[in-house]
């Protein structure tokens, strides 16, 4: 859940208030142009998505010297070339005021800009009365993607923490121990693969805060930090796609005369098994997840990652559901909620945000079930 | 035919996977194959020149369905003698220490020899002359400028001494304390070892009145605590960014954490910037390293 003060969280449990959308244009760590309204807010957060977080939305703009924001080189205002925007929500009760940061995103593309302008009453050039731009939003991850190795590159520092910092330079929230990274490895041309293989040790992915700050989100549900109540819908998915029940862990072992590191871990009962008691086929047969990595340190280390990485994946996104809940600021992606179900007489199970998207007056939240 | 040109296009999209794993050699079979052991599995692969030891680890590269193997270690063709025994030396290489027997006339220690690596590995023999060491490299890497923005996360006012944050703006009175709270991103971003390049400091103002604020450090990651802020430096920033006058010493202590966390407004004038509603940027600070 975001951070804010105990009074916010009263005003949303009160259920009267205001909502307003708005953006810092920023380019350079310089606000351009601060507190703009946003109209037709549509954000969405993806946990399997490697960019997690994307928006639509636009933005218009009248002012007493006619300008217009339409872009139409590159440096110009809202140009889609280093621009970011501070997109946050602002929540409002009489005289309470508060602002709650939804993200920090930058600026893909301008789909749509158009400008309406007026004959001034004595001729000359026409004013602009009106402009308004349509902008594609992606999370600072986009940034970070799209900035490949130029040459092979090895890490720097032997702390998770402080390579993360360099691959990306963002602030960094330690939201995780530290832990040692061998640096005899190459990366991949993708920086934020290497980012995931990073934090893949410690059984965490890279997540960024909504004031653009990077930090981890550890893969193991904690405990439940809220609930979902007051659900307009909720329907359960349940598929077989990504649900594996066999890992193979493979590391490099630095040492030339050493054995190979290679663990596997398996389902060996239950429904998912991979074989029967006597070895015979089970009916699920095996599904085989392979994680190949060189940050891992010693043979146990990919055997515990193993075992950790299999009870997740056999289960992972197996089942899903699809909550529908009115617009709600608060939830974040990897928050364990109390999940209270409209039509099973508000039954009460354990679920964990996977995806996240605020659309008109609603808020769409898709969980991941727990066992 | 569209079937078959479709066909076509999907092939030539592809890629080959390719894949790169140990294993352990265990034995040459015939027509020259390699039977290497992964994990539980045994199979055939191609030589590449070099002849492993049997229970040596192997690299496999997988190109689709062809595996071809290559040495997992780096094979040194010279070594210095470090001692000899009943017809063996061990040489140190840039392996470590490593016993083989040898061709011809015993070396004697602190000889560079030559080394054959293929199958078993023997020293040659005697090279004539030591080659001269090269010069060394520097890191084209070391010492880059890294910097990084830092949003308040939080900012207020307390009346000095109270814990009752009663105000958004963080205010420089006569009876109130300003702060604005980080969390514990500076601390968690630059390494300790960092040395500063430059610190700015985003000021919003919303009123200035009477003497100049007095500012200092305050302790707070968040809200909490009685309200204390250590240092008084009058200092008056100009709307924007601005060089902070005591960047080394700030620098210093919140890079540190653990005492100091944030920036605050000890008293002076009826001084008011904005709160992180009126504008987000309100007390950012902006810091640049070399680590």
């Amino acid at each position: 859940m975001r951070e804010v003060s105990q009074k916010a969280r009263d005003v949303l449990e009160g259920g009267d208030y205001r909502v307003d959308w708005m953006m810092d244009l920023i380019y350079d760590d310089e606000p351009r142009a601060q507190n703009l309204m946003v109209l037709e807010p549509s954000f969405s957060w993806d946990l399997s998505a490697q960019v997690q977080g994307s928006g639509k939305c636009s933005v218009l703009w009248d002012d007493v010297f006619g300008q217009s924001i339409v872009p139409r080189e590159i440096g110009d205002l809202f140009s889609p070339f280093g621009a970011e925007v501070q997109v946050d929500v602002m929540l409002s009760a009489g005289a309470f005021q508060e602002r709650i940061p939804m993200g920090r995103f930058v600026l893909d593309s301008v789909p749509e800009g158009v400008e309406y302008a007026i004959p001034r009453p004595h001729g000359g050039l026409p004013v602009v009365a009106e402009s308004r731009v349509t902008l594609d939003l992606a999370d600072y991850f986009l940034r970070i993607s799209r900035d490949t190795f130029a040459f092979p590159s090895s890490p720097k520092s032997a702390s998770m923490w402080d390579e993360a910092q360099r691959l990306t330079g963002l602030p960094v929230f330690q939201s995780i121990p530290d832990r040692t990274l061998p640096t005899n490895i190459t990366y991949e041309e993708d920086r934020l693969d290497a980012l995931e293989k990073v934090f893949g040790p410690s059984n965490a992915w890279p997540a960024l805060t909504p004031g653009g700050a990077l930090t981890a989100l550890p893969k193991a549900w904690g405990p439940p930090v809220g609930r979902i109540e007051d659900v307009i819908s909720a329907s359960l998915e349940m598929r077989s796609e990504n649900v594996y029940n066999r890992v193979v862990v493979e590391g490099r072992n630095p040492d030339p005369n050493g054995k190979p590191w290679i663990a596997v871990a398996e389902v060996r009962d239950g429904f998912l098994r991979t074989q029967n008691a006597d070895g015979s086929p089970s009916p699920v047969r095996g599904n085989t997840y392979r994680y190949s990595s060189d940050k891992f340190t010693s043979l146990d280390q990919c055997r515990a990652y193993a075992d950790a990485l299999l009870p997740n994946l056999a289960r992972l996104r197996a089942v899903t559901r699809t909550v529908v809940v009115p617009f709600h600021p608060l939830f974040e992606l990897g928050d364990v909620c109390v999940l209270v179900d409209p039509t099973r007489m508000g039954e009460e199970s354990l679920v964990r945000v996977r995806g996240i998207s605020h659309a008109g007056g609603e808020t769409t939240l898709t969980v991941e079930v727990s066992e | 035919m569209i079937g078959e040109a479709d066909a076509i296009w999907e092939e030539l999209g592809k890629r080959t996977p390719v894949q790169v794993r140990q294993a352990t050699f265990a034995e040459v079979g015939t027509d020259l194959t390699a039977w290497v052991i992964m994990g539980d599995s045994r199979f055939a692969a191609t030589f590449t020149g070099h002849v492993p030891q049997v229970g040596e680890t192997v690299n496999v590269v997988s190109i689709g369905e062809k595996h071809l193997m290559l040495p997992a270690r780096p094979l040194p063709g010279t070594g210095t003698v470090l001692t000899v025994s009943s017809g063996r030396v061990t040489v140190q290489t840039i392996l470590g220490p490593v016993s083989m027997p040898y061709v011809g006339d015993a070396p004697s220690s602190g000889d560079l020899v030559g080394i054959s690596w293929s199958g078993d590995p023997y020293v040659v023999g005697k090279l004539s002359v030591q080659p001269p060491a090269p010069d060394p490299i520097p890191d084209p890497e070391a010492g880059t400028v890294r910097s990084a923005t830092f949003m308040a996360i939080d900012a207020g006012s307390a009346n000095a001494g109270t814990t009752r944050w009663w105000q958004a703006q963080p205010w420089a009175s006569d009876t109130t304390i300003g702060a604005w709270f980080y969390g514990t991103q500076i601390k968690d971003t630059i390494p300790s070892g960092a040395t500063l390049v430059g610190m700015e400091f985003y000021a919003a103002w919303q009123q200035r009145q009477g003497d100049p604020p007095r500012w200092g450090l305050h302790g707070f990651p968040f809200k909490g605590g009685a309200a204390s802020v250590d240092g008084n430096a009058p200092w008056v920033p100009v709307e924007g960014w601005n060089a902070i006058p005591w960047a080394a010493d700030w620098f210093t202590a919140l890079k540190a954490g653990g005492i100091y966390y944030g920036i605050g407004l000890n008293h002076g004038g009826w001084n008011k910037f904005s709160s992180l509603a009126q504008n987000a940027w309100s007390g950012a600070l902006r810091i640049s390293w070399r680590a």
